[in-house]
């Protein structure tokens, strides 16, 4: 079993139809440390995502890129450029591959993790996306199986949320609410987890 | 919040038509229409100002298209960054062969974006050059100067650099004198009431009816306090008190002052600041070379005010009353 272009457009629009009652779920974890509008950009961004024809694709680095340039064209927010840039680089991961291992997850996961962390200036254990990302690094790391995979994603993403909920944000807008962003989930690392579930998936209530 | 809109979706680029249509020095333009160039285009002589950002701020960024200002702007959606391809639209569209200075607040979106759309036009040959308007004395301490946001007093740097552009500088030149009016500049922010992103389903923050926030930043960021409404005199007081507190090392006598509306306060008001303003700062024995009292960096319908404070010397006067021309702003 590996990882088509296919597996990808079918996670893509898993993802873009999730938000529908995501956005607002997000808008309103987004509005206690930010703008308040975190789940109305990527609901944007993945609509973008779900309107890219893959039809004539099989190559998985090209539709990586693809979904990359269509982010980048969706939206300037720090988490939607990150977005981009990380898909940017798996594309280059995966570039000229048809298939994928599904064991080549981890690695993917881990490039984002450090694309992102290179271009947003943050690090693991600031309370962000990262520190998601990190956590399915971690958790799929020698996993090759799907099913175990997305099972393993879900369980870190949730745990991850979970071990940063007693600690205060250090990056970004956030930082600013110190004390109170401790009992908060930051909004990044939330949307990481709810759509880890919805791509599984896994339907979800808020948060 | 009652909002005058057709879609929620469609508030930028209606409000940029409008904008366009109103003021035909402005024009649309790059791939997504989430450019505004000048009406004229790019003069090969100059050096040119690039700026860009989050909409909902008007007439920040965009408004300060013209001459004496900014070239080109680049425009994200409702407080978000403007995307990688407009920033390498507006830089495209500012460069007339002797670079662009890319001049815009310190945001993490923005700056992601300006980066690597300077990255990417460098490998075609386009010179750019980057400085971050950092004047907000709530949003870091004065050791951590770096890190503060871009907040109204970005519009100095704006007139500062514009000039030294005009007067056809290099680029080098001309970030040096952005840099400096950056450097001369600090802003402090009073919250009364919140706006809402025309998305989102509540307003980017609550605060009280009978409550004011100081320090509080331009997209609802926490400030230094919160406390009960209190006479327009103590703010000012305390307002003035802590810009002074603040000023730069090397700071003279003489001060550009700004009051600004954060969109819903209205100008009588801004003026019974000023009063107090103006009164203080010549207590304090500073001369005012130039005054303005209005909305020049707003919110959307968020209810409050900045004071901005820009040190000037005899270089920055002469540049921040240079001739210069836009919609929003006319000098000379």
């Amino acid at each position: 079993m590996s990882l088509s272009v296919n597996d990808l457009a079918g996670g893509v629009s898993r993802a873009h139809l999730a938000m529908a009652h995501l956005e607002q779920v997000l808008n309103e974890a987004d509005a206690k440390l930010g703008d308040g509008d975190t789940g109305s950009m990527l609901a944007r961004v993945l609509e973008h995502l779900a309107a890219v024809n893959l039809d004539e694709e099989n190559d998985v680095g090209a539709a990586f890129n693809a979904f990359a340039l269509a982010a980048a064209a969706a939206t300037g927010s720090s988490l939607g450029t990150l977005l981009s840039t990380a898909m940017m680089a798996a594309g280059k991961e995966a570039r000229g591959q048809n298939e994928l291992d599904w064991s080549a997850m981890s690695g993917l996961f881990a490039v984002a993790r450090d694309t992102m962390m290179a271009r947003g200036r943050a690090s693991v254990g600031d309370k962000t996306v990262l520190d998601g990302l990190d956590a399915l690094a971690t958790a799929t790391n020698g996993l090759n199986n799907p099913k175990a995979i997305a099972e393993a994603s879900i369980t870190a993403t949730r745990d991850a949320l979970a071990r940063f909920r007693g600690q205060p944000c250090r990056v970004g807008r956030a930082r600013m609410f110190a004390e109170k962003s401790v009992q908060l989930d930051d909004p990044g690392m939330l949307a990481l987890a709810l759509l880890t579930e919805a791509v599984a998936g896994k339907t979800s209530a808020a948060g | 919040m009652k909002k005058l809109l057709n879609a929620p979706t469609d508030y930028v680029d209606e409000a940029l038509d409008g904008l366009t249509m109103a003021y035909p020095s402005l024009v649309r333009a790059g791939t997504a229409g989430r450019v505004i160039r000048r009406a004229g285009g790019m003069r090969n002589d100059k050096v040119g100002l690039v700026s860009g950002g989050g909409f909902g701020h008007l007439p920040l960024f965009t408004g300060y298209v013209g001459s004496g200002l900014l070239d080109t702007c680049s425009i994200g959606n409702v407080f978000e960054g403007p995307s990688i391809a407009s920033c390498v639209d507006a830089i495209t569209l500012a460069n007339g062969g002797r670079g662009a200075l890319l001049l815009y607040g310190n945001y993490g979106g923005d700056r992601m974006n300006f980066d690597m759309a300077g990255e990417m036009l460098e490998e075609k040959g386009i010179k750019t050059a980057t400085v971050l308007g950092t004047d907000d004395i709530a949003s870091a301490r004065p050791e951590e100067a770096e890190k503060r946001r871009g907040v109204a007093g970005i519009i100095y740097a704006y007139k500062a650099a514009g000039a030294k552009a005009e007067e056809g500088a290099d680029l080098d030149e001309v970030a040096r004198v952005a840099t400096k009016a950056v450097d001369a500049t600090r802003t402090l922010g009073l919250a009364l009431s919140p706006c809402q992103v025309p998305t989102a389903k509540q307003p980017s923050f609550s605060i009280a009816e009978d409550e004011i926030e100081m320090g509080m930043g331009i997209h609802g960021e926490p400030g230094i306090w919160r406390k009960k409404l209190m006479p327009a005199d103590e703010i000012a007081g305390e307002m003035v008190q802590r810009l002074l507190a603040d000023r730069p090392k090397n700071a003279g006598e003489r001060v550009c002052v700004l009051v600004n509306s954060l969109g819903a306060t209205p100008l009588d008001e801004l003026f019974i600041l000023y009063r107090r303003v103006g009164a203080l700062l010549k207590e304090e024995h500073l001369t005012v070379v130039s005054s303005l009292v209005g909305p020049f960096v707003t919110s959307m319908e968020m209810a409050g005010v900045s004071i901005s404070l820009c040190f000037v010397d005899d270089q920055l006067e002469a540049l921040l009353t240079a001739p210069a021309d836009c919609p929003f702003w006319r000098v000379g």
